[in-house]
């Protein structure tokens, strides 16, 4: 059992392994024209950026923007959802309106942003939070609505009064599909950021990535595509940990 | 009988905002001009022929891509889901591949391929390959044994097998990866055509909000949003159609 696990791990880490050391003797094989950087090169440059400092403030930038618009998202995205799923005249008024905004791409709000709010962290946290906000408004809107009718029905032999009911029955009762949705939110929120960074708010890693392409300066701009990934990856895992902690059941489900 | 009010109800919230705006807005206004100047604006860029031109490039670029990933991940998600072996042996550098995120490969690829006219195609294939592959390794994985060896047992031909197991229990899978894949495929093509300067609607929005011209930002944006509805409408439907038409087996 153990030694089949071991040749599975190593047959897992032999891929990139070997990937990283044919792509290391084709660049230095064809040593002319190169644009691609080696793996050393890129490393290099990674540790360089490190050492300055440079990479860590842009991934903290990224990293506070991404957690502040998560904030904005839960804090309008939950009891807005609620409120859709609870009002049905409310969602029938909103309903056309959610599904004419929601398809709209985020890159194409950049611009309108930047117009608004000029190149600044308003332009990343707005677009940043009107991308990531809807799988949390239709995931609570969702787990209100899925609920039984029973539970409502329960709530009412109590004498329950709405407020209390939406706190203590329909709140626990649809929590496990609002986290699925706010774990989906973070991880938009992180893309979208670094994105906006991109073309809307000179700073952070999306910057750090734009400028050194800019520069020409390749294993830069790999070092930083490397770091967002990692970023991207150790998000997702944290969230995944937290989630494992909070519902043990949800853990196949997502 | 109940639904005439609900659509009007919900048409209702849309036009009062547009009329609100219409009636209270600024003509002159840098941000937020009436909807009527967005019209008019529009009306401008379609008489040159200029907003039908980048629509035209976004759209094949983003139908030649999606046309591409989706042929190499249904093929490559199908063989990396009917070998395990493979399939475990990629599955890390698959995780980090797939969570780094589509558009940061802009930069990278522009350094390296420069930002010519194939940067877009292959930018946005890229980014719209993971969804569909992904989705398709593993459907292709959780068809049932039980379907192949009774195929088997049947001795249906190759033909019957394809059509009977393989095409009804990856196809769905198919057009959920398009779904993710298409608005992913819009969005990346928009920032190439930001970033790398390609002819589109990224560009003409990034020009528009360079000169100050906010009426035709927004009426650059109300064209996305109308091709983000209608292409969501047509997966929608094709969707359907799918699973109306597909043998039943009972997945």
């Amino acid at each position: 059992m153990t030694s089949t696990s071991y040749t599975r791990r190593g047959r897992q880490w032999l891929l990139p392994v070997a990937l990283l050391g044919a792509w290391q003797l084709a660049v230095m094989a064809n040593n002319g024209l190169n644009v691609l950087p080696t793996p050393m090169e890129i490393g290099r440059a990674l540790v360089e950026s490190f050492v300055e400092g440079r990479l860590l403030a842009d991934a903290a930038h990224t990293f506070a923007a991404a957690l502040a618009s998560w904030g904005i998202c839960l804090l309008v995205g939950i009891p807005l959802g609620m409120a859709l799923g609870t009002f049905r005249t409310l969602r029938t008024m909103l309903s056309l309106f959610i599904e004419l905004l929601r398809p709209l791409p985020a890159v194409a709000l950049i611009p309108l942003a930047v117009l608004v709010f000029g190149f600044s962290w308003r332009t990343e946290i707005t677009v940043t939070v009107f991308a990531s906000i809807w799988p949390l408004i239709l995931s609570s809107r969702a787990g209100i609505e899925g609920l039984h009718a029973r539970i409502f029905e329960v709530a009412a032999t109590l004498h329950l009064g709405k407020w209390h009911t939406l706190r203590s029955v329909a709140m626990p009762a649809a929590f496990s599909q609002i986290l699925v949705g706010a774990r989906l939110s973070f991880s938009l929120c992180l893309v979208v950021s670094v994105v906006a960074e991109m073309v809307g708010n000179p700073a952070g890693l999306g910057w750090g990535l734009v400028s050194a392409q800019e520069a020409m300066r390749a294993s830069e701009t790999f070092a930083y595509l490397f770091a967002i990934g990692v970023l991207g990856v150790c998000a997702n895992y944290a969230l995944g940990f937290v989630v494992r902690r909070l519902l043990p059941g949800l853990a196949q489900a997502s | 009988m109940n639904k005439m009010p609900r659509i009007l109800l919900s048409l209702a919230t849309p036009v009062a905002l547009l009329c609100v705006w219409e009636a209270l807005g600024n003509r002159a206004s840098p941000i937020a001009p009436p909807p009527q100047t967005w019209l008019a604006s529009a009306a401008a860029m379609l008489a040159t022929g200029e907003l039908q031109r980048a629509v035209m490039a976004t759209l094949m670029t983003v139908l030649l891509s999606t046309f591409i990933a989706g042929v190499a991940g249904t093929a490559m998600g199908a063989i990396l889901g009917a070998r395990p072996g493979i399939s475990d042996a990629v599955a890390p550098t698959f995780e980090f591949l797939r969570s780094v995120p589509p558009p940061t490969i802009v930069p990278v690829a522009m350094l390296l391929i420069g930002s010519g006219t194939v940067l877009g195609a292959t930018v946005v294939s890229l980014a719209a390959l993971w969804p569909i592959l992904l989705n398709v390794l593993q459907a292709t994985r959780s068809i049932h044994p039980t379907l192949i060896h009774t195929g088997q047992t049947l001795r249906i031909s190759t033909r019957s097998k394809v059509m009977n197991i393989y095409v009804p229990s990856i196809l769905p899978s198919v057009i959920a990866g398009l779904r993710v894949a298409v608005p992913l495929a819009i969005i990346v093509a928009l920032l190439v055509e930001m970033l790398a300067t390609r002819p589109g609607i990224g560009r003409m929005l990034l020009s528009a909000q360079r000169d100050f011209d906010a009426p035709a930002v927004f009426a650059l944006l109300s064209t996305v949003g109308f091709i983000g509805v209608g292409v969501n409408w047509a997966l929608e439907s094709l969707d359907r159609y799918v699973s109306k038409k597909l043998p039943n087996i009972g997945r």
